[in-house]
């Protein structure tokens, strides 16, 4: 019954339809016809090796980097006239962290939407990006300078900024690199929550270790679409040999796809 | 003294005052985005376009040459995205190999043409003239308050002025696309704050303030009031707010201070000769950088970030 329901929801409205994708640096498509349409309210992976165009994916779909064909639909519609409904946190790495801005600043620019450029912030923002930030762990560090965080505190607070944006879908990709532990933790109690409150949530994620545990729903991506589906289903050694194109091997299959039984394996 | 200051010294003065404020208004930015090359390359294709706009129109209005040099600009930025993506060459490169053949192209149409002949010569175009901003109705302080004698003003002045207050505007009403842009383009782009109608503004209130001030500093010193007052500011706090405050006391300071200096330091010394305004200007906010370097607060930056981690 209430896999009819979301079936029947995700055929009009999916928080992202992608349909035939391409995208193309010089003469190498970097991902070609893609096909993709995350369910709503669901937790998924964009899974694949290096280069294997996973960012630029997400990228094309939101029409930050340029696409030769294909068509995207945000809830049904064009990106730009759903773009408020839509969070993005870039890679981490893709900014200059040395830009002189506080961290309620940077959180504080995830309201570009709700504010005109004549409003000062106010109280209430102030307020807002500041339990964004508690929900992170950062709220301590509000008035501190951008670069004087740790990479996970950075992560954290690109998190915040998209918490305070109140998005239906979030775009992450790759919240999870070079993050420490407790960062990691931290973030995926933030994204199930997201989850728990019926939002839907799109990752690039590179550990394959933690997809079975982290995620309910994965795409695998080598320039073509693999698979996709939900983990139990298509997180399968099969279809992550044809992505990694055998560059894993049997022992690390089975401890991918079957984490629990990777002590009686090891 | 008063009448000779009003006659030889306000106007000029005036002039790098407010040239050098607008340009380091808009410095903090493109020295945020690591854009510097950017004001050098506009500043320098300002030559070419004012030529090529005397030779089709045939004359030096302020509105004429403010187009043609506009239009550079664009052609310039058009030339270099090229090159980039056609050439598979890096921004700097590409930047470094368009602006200064497009430079080269315009000494080349100036000596060709007959506007060598009128006032548009090479030596100003590069070094600019502040000197000859005369203002022959300040024979007194009450010239201050007669609209007949600030009429006669020269006309740089108000044309300075009026780029400045767009300037101030511009950065005003775009203030948080600019700063959302400058840290983050693609997250910019996913909120549609434009970034990429941001940038194109961008530089073209560049061009805009570049040829303004072009007359009076030249187009090679100007890139001096772009980057060095900014640059400073930079390394004297990590609040973007309080950098922009630093690079106008700066741009400010080094204007009057390098006039000054100019006008009377030879005098100190004993020698009967005054030096280049602009030079003294540029060079001035260039040891003023110097001492934000060795001195400044935050010059230390990545350093302290490095054992935080």
């Amino acid at each position: 019954m209430k896999t009819a329901h979301a079936m029947q929801h995700t055929d009009t409205t999916s928080p992202l339809t992608i349909t035939g994708l391409t995208v193309s640096y010089g003469q190498k498509p970097v991902v070609f016809s893609v096909d993709c349409e995350v369910p709503e309210g669901s937790l998924m992976a964009i899974v694949g090796p290096n280069g294997a165009g996973k960012s630029t994916l997400l990228k094309a779909a939101l029409g930050i980097a340029p696409r030769i064909s294909g068509d995207i639909r945000v809830y049904g519609q064009p990106y730009r006239m759903q773009a408020h409904r839509l969070a993005y946190v870039p890679q981490r790495s893709s900014v200059d962290w040395d830009f002189p801005t506080t961290v309620l600043e940077v959180v504080l620019m995830g309201l570009f939407h709700t504010m005109r450029w004549w409003q000062f912030t106010r109280r209430r923002h102030r307020d807002k990006a500041m339990a964004c930030l508690a929900r992170v762990g950062m709220d301590a560090f509000a008035d501190r300078q951008i670069g004087q965080l740790s990479g996970g505190q950075q992560q954290r607070v690109f998190l915040a900024r998209a918490l305070v944006q109140e998005a239906d879908l979030t775009i992450l990709d790759e919240p999870f690199a070079g993050v420490d532990a407790a960062t990691e933790k931290a973030i995926i109690e933030v994204l199930k929550s997201l989850k728990r409150e019926g939002k839907t949530l799109l990752c690039v994620h590179h550990d394959l270790s933690t997809v079975s545990e982290y995620f309910d729903h994965v795409l695998l991506l080598n320039v073509r679409r693999i698979a996709m589906g939900p983990v139990q289903d298509t997180f399968t050694a099969e279809h992550l040999q044809q992505a990694y194109g055998g560059r894993l091997n049997a022992i690390q299959l089975e401890r991918i796809t079957h984490p629990d039984s990777s002590v009686s394996q090891a | 003294m008063g009448s000779d200051f009003l006659i030889l010294s306000l106007a000029p003065l005036l002039v790098a005052t407010i040239s050098s404020l607008s340009c380091a208004l808009l410095g903090n930015f493109l020295v945020l985005r690591r854009q510097s090359l950017i004001g050098d390359a506009i500043s320098h294709v300002a030559l070419p376009g004012i030529v090529a706009s005397f030779l089709i129109t045939g004359t030096l209005a302020a509105s004429a040459m403010m187009l043609g040099a506009g239009v550079a600009a664009l052609v310039t930025m058009a030339l270099i995205e090229a090159i980039k993506r056609l050439g598979h060459v890096e921004p700097s490169a590409a930047m470094g190999v368009a602006f200064t053949a497009i430079f080269a192209l315009g000494v080349l149409m100036l000596e060709v043409s007959d506007a060598s002949g009128v006032h548009l010569d090479v030596q100003h175009a590069l070094y600019g003239n502040l000197e000859s901003l005369i203002w022959f109705e300040g024979l007194h302080w009450t010239a201050l308050l007669d609209p007949a004698a600030l009429a006669k003003l020269p006309p740089q002045l108000p044309r300075v002025a009026w780029v400045g207050l767009l300037v101030a505007i511009f950065v005003i009403v775009a203030w948080r696309p600019l700063v959302i842009g400058s840290f983050d383009p693609a997250f910019a782009s996913s909120v549609r704050a434009r970034p990429l109608l941001t940038d194109i503004m961008l530089v073209i209130m560049v061009a805009i303030t570049a040829i303004a001030a072009f007359e009076a500093v030249g187009s090679i010193l100007v890139i001096a009031m772009f980057i060095c007052p900014a640059a400073s500011a930079r390394l004297m706090t990590d609040r973007l707010l309080t950098q922009i405050a630093w690079s106008q006391g700066f741009a400010c300071s080094s204007a009057v201070l390098g006039y000054v200096l100019a006008g009377y330091g030879p005098g100190w010394f004993g020698h009967d000769v005054s030096l280049s305004a602009a030079g003294m200007i540029a060079t001035v906010s260039g040891a003023i950088l110097l001492a934000a370097c060795l001195f400044a607060p935050r010059r230390h930056g990545n350093m302290e970030r490095m054992t935080t981690d």
